[in-house]
């Protein structure tokens, strides 16, 4: 008899699963059969609760379409959820970014996670600070909640009705409690940049859009820090 | 109790027995078999005697290959790499990368061995070659290099796709 990698135990399998980074995980492993994915999900899950418990890094959004802007800060928490999908490296430093592609789907899941290279960004807009308790967000979407999201923030976001590629936006959060689903709250902390500048970017610079490479005038190397 | 080097002189020479799934008996250096945790603590539980330890989960071939793999670290000191931050799957030595250059069948029943017997440094080598034997493949490499069978329906399978969507490289 020949034993098969998928017969082994998952605990062994999760024990291999671990030595891979996180894009291996997700781009490969959790599209190969169910059991994989399971596994592969719950590593996932294990490493950012880890680093947020941890280090209580920033994240940084960069949302777009205003379908996906509150589905995206929910699923962030729910880790539990088979929606939930980050992209992650253990080794990184402990600030990350969690960005959002376009799209047109309300619930695509569309986060990607990446080491924040501080050199690269150009400008934070400090908006206001407080709680966001979202403990009861996590259904779909609707615009009642953008409101009371928006009420929170102190600020309104530019939210175009047409979401294909229309709003834009990337805010900069801080957790302040280790991943319960649940019981989570994030306190925000600055909208690094505008909307409506992204969203400028966004068209001028589609091919290379990526976090930071939208401006380049000024280095907050350690400025945007300091909220810590 | 004495302890010393004379006991420790003596605890090396000594032998042990192990009887493989088949029944097939294996007479190895204690110092060797004690490279395994479970054999380490049924041999202080038991005490000294003649008896051969059965291991009805391990066949002849693969305890043969477990073996060879003690008695070439007899020296080590496997160091216990818990914190996961650690763990790559990259630092593999000569030796045991050749070791682990067996049939996939082989690999996988020798890191059940591994776990079983609580070889840790073993089980470790064991699921890093598995790791690198993932690395860079498609989710259908995959499946192909291990036989493993698409269990997603067509609508999973969409919607796998669909989540899976922004990773992809554009």
């Amino acid at each position: 008899m020949t034993f098969k990698l998928s017969a082994l135990p998952n605990e062994i399998l999760s024990q291999v699963f671990s030595l891979l980074n996180s894009r291996t995980l997700e781009r490969s492993l959790m599209r190969v059969n169910r059991n994989f994915r399971i596994i592969a999900h719950d590593i996932l899950s294990q490493r950012v609760t880890k680093a947020f418990k941890e280090n209580g890094y920033y994240l940084v959004l960069e949302v777009s379409c205003n379908s996906l802007f509150a589905n995206q800060l929910n699923f962030l928490y729910m880790e539990d959820s088979p929606r939930c999908h980050f992209s992650f490296a253990s080794d990184h430093p402990p600030q990350y970014i969690f960005s959002v592609q376009k799209s047109n789907s309300a619930w695509v899941n569309l986060i990607r996670m990446h080491p924040v290279k501080t050199d690269r960004i150009t400008k934070l807009y400090k908006v206001t600070e407080g709680e966001i308790d979202l403990e009861n967000n996590n259904d779909n979407f609707s615009s009642s909640r953008m409101m009371l999201f928006q009420q929170q923030i102190g600020q309104p976001i530019e939210l175009p009705i047409d979401n294909h590629g229309g709003s834009f936006g990337k805010i900069i959060v801080k957790f302040i409690e280790t991943l319960k689903p649940g019981e989570f709250k994030v306190e925000l902390e600055e909208v690094i940049v505008s909307v409506a500048e992204i969203f400028n970017a966004l068209e001028e610079e589609e091919e290379e859009l990526e976090l930071g490479e939208i401006e380049s005038s000024k280095n907050l190397d350690t400025d945007w820090r300091i909220h810590n | 109790m004495a302890t010393g080097s004379t006991s420790t002189n003596i605890s090396e020479l000594k032998k042990i027995k192990l009887t493989s799934s088949e029944g097939t008996e294996f007479v190895v250096d204690k110092d060797v078999g004690e490279k395994s945790i479970l054999l380490k603590n049924m041999l202080e539980d038991v005490g000294e005697n003649d008896m051969a330890i059965p291991l009805p989960n391990v066949t002849g071939p693969i305890l043969t290959k477990v073996i060879e793999y003690c008695t070439h670290h007899r020296d080590d000191f496997f160091i216990s790499q818990d914190d996961d931050n650690k763990k790559t799957s990259d630092d593999i030595d000569e030796w045991d990368s050749e070791f682990c250059k067996v049939d996939q069948g082989t690999l996988f029943e020798l890191i059940l061995a591994a776990n079983y017997l609580d070889i840790k440094p073993l089980l470790d080598l064991t699921c890093k070659t598995v790791a690198n034997m993932i690395k860079g493949k498609s989710p259908e490499e995959i499946r192909k290099t291990f036989n493993i069978a698409n269990d997603f329906t067509p609508e999973e399978e969409i919607q796998v796709k669909r989540e899976n969507e922004w990773c992809e490289e554009r």
